[in-house]
C-alpha cells in the first residue's frame, strides 16, 4: 500500500518524531485513532496473538513483572534499612574519631593513644562489615523468596 | 502466597489475551499507517503489547485504548527516529482529519491492498521461500501444518519461515527507500 495513493490527506506533521516526549503526543494519538478507524482497520497476523503468549512467558518479561511487583511497603521498609544503617554508621564514625588529632609540629602521640585508635579503627572496620553481612543476607533472603514464589 | 501468585500470573495472562483480542487490529494498523512496513508493523505491534503486560500493574484504567496505542505510537516514533526517518512521506496536513466518505467498503479494500503487495513480496523470493512464505504470512498456515503439507520437518520449516521473514523485511525496506 502507498500511503500518498490514499484520497484522504494524512496528518502526520513534518518532523513527527519531534513529538516523541511533546505534549502534543496524546492529540496526535487521539488524531491517528480516528483516522485509521475511520479509514478502516487491516487485519493483524494470525500467528502474531501466539507470538506474543510466548514471548510474554520468557524470563526476561516475567522477572520485569516480578520487580515491579514488589509491595510499595516492602521498597519502603528496603529503603528505611538502609538509611538507619547510614546513620548509625555515621554516629558511630562521630563518636569513633578521637577528639585531639596529632600535632602539625610532628609530636608523636602517646603509643597507648595510637593503640587505642587502632583498636577503635578495627572496631569500626568489624562493626561496618557486620552491617553490610546483615544487608547482603536480608536482601539475598529477600529475593530467594521471591523466585520460589 | 505461591498460591496467591499463581492466580495473579494467571490473571496477567488473560488480561494480556483480552487486550491483544480486542485491540491487535487496532494497533496493527496503527504500526502500519506509520511505518509502511507490514512486518515492522508486526514487530512493533508484539513490542506494544508486551509493554503493556509488563507495565498493567501500573496502569490507572481511566481509558485503555488510548493508553495502548500511545505505547504503539511511542514505539513507532522510537523505531523512526532509529531508523533515520524524520517524516512519513505523505502530504502534510497537521491535526485533521476527514470524515469516511461513505465509499466501497474500505476497510475490505485496505485489507486487500495490504494482502496484495504481501502476496507479490513473498512471489518474488527465490524458492524453496516462496512457497514457504506464502503458507506462513499469506495463507497463515501453523508451521505443523506446512510441514505436513510440504512433507519436511518442523525445524527445517521453521528455519526457512524466518529467513523468508528476513528476506522479506529487506524488499520491504528497499520498497520504502526506492518510494
Amino acid at each position: 500500500m502507498r500511503t500518498e495513493d490514499r484520497k484522504s490527506p494524512i496528518l502526520f506533521p513534518k518532523n513527527v518524531v519531534d513529538l516523541r516526549d511533546s505534549k502534543d503526543l496524546d492529540a496526535y494519538t487521539q488524531a491517528i485513532i480516528h483516522q485509521v478507524e475511520a479509514e478502516g482497520l487491516i487485519r493483524a497476523p494470525k500467528h502474531m496473538k501466539q507470538e506474543i503468549l510466548q514471548r510474554s512467558q520468557r524470563v526476561d518479561y516475567q522477572l520485569a513483572i516480578q520487580s515491579r511487583e514488589i509491595s510499595k511497603k516492602m521498597q519502603f521498609f528496603f529503603y528505611s534499612l538502609k538509611v538507619g544503617a547510614a546513620v548509625v554508621t555515621a554516629l558511630f564514625m562521630v563518636f569513633a574519631i578521637p577528639k585531639e588529632l596529632p600535632t602539625a609540629e610532628g609530636s608523636v602521640p602517646e603509643a597507648s593513644s595510637w593503640g587505642q585508635e587502632e583498636s577503635i579503627g578495627e572496631k569500626l572496620n568489624k562493626g561496618l562489615q557486620e552491617f553490610n553481612q546483615i544487608f547482603d543476607e536480608l536482601i539475598t533472603t529477600n529475593r530467594n523468596r521471591q523466585l520460589e514464589d | 502466597m505461591k498460591k496467591r501468585r499463581e492466580a495473579d500470573a494467571i490473571k496477567r495472562e488473560e488480561q494480556l489475551e483480552i487486550l491483544i483480542d480486542r485491540y491487535q487490529n487496532l494497533i496493527f494498523s496503527i504500526c502500519y499507517k506509520m511505518t509502511a512496513d507490514y512486518f515492522i508493523s508486526e514487530d512493533l505491534a508484539q513490542e506494544t503489547f508486551l509493554s503493556a503486560y509488563e507495565k498493567y500493574s501500573s496502569f490507572d484504567g481511566k481509558n485503555e485504548k488510548a493508553w495502548i496505542c500511545r505505547i504503539a505510537t511511542n514505539k513507532c516514533l522510537d523505531y523512526l527516529k532509529h531508523s533515520g526517518r524524520k517524516t512519513i512521506p505523505t502530504e502534510d496536513t497537521y491535526f485533521s482529519y476527514q470524515e469516511d466518505t461513505g465509499q466501497s467498503p474500505e476497510e475490505a479494500c485496505l485489507e486487500e491492498e495490504v494482502r496484495n503487495e504481501l502476496y507479490c513480496c513473498c512471489k518474488n523470493l527465490k524458492p524453496p521461500y516462496d512457497e514457504i512464505a506464502l503458507d506462513y504470512y499469506y495463507y497463515e498456515l501453523d508451521v505443523g501444518e506446512i510441514a505436513k503439507k510440504r512433507n519436511r520437518n518442523a525445524k527445517t520449516v521453521q528455519t526457512q519461515i524466518y529467513r523468508a521473514r528476513g528476506m522479506l523485511r529487506k524488499h520491504y525496506k528497499k520498497k520504502e527507500e526506492s518510494a
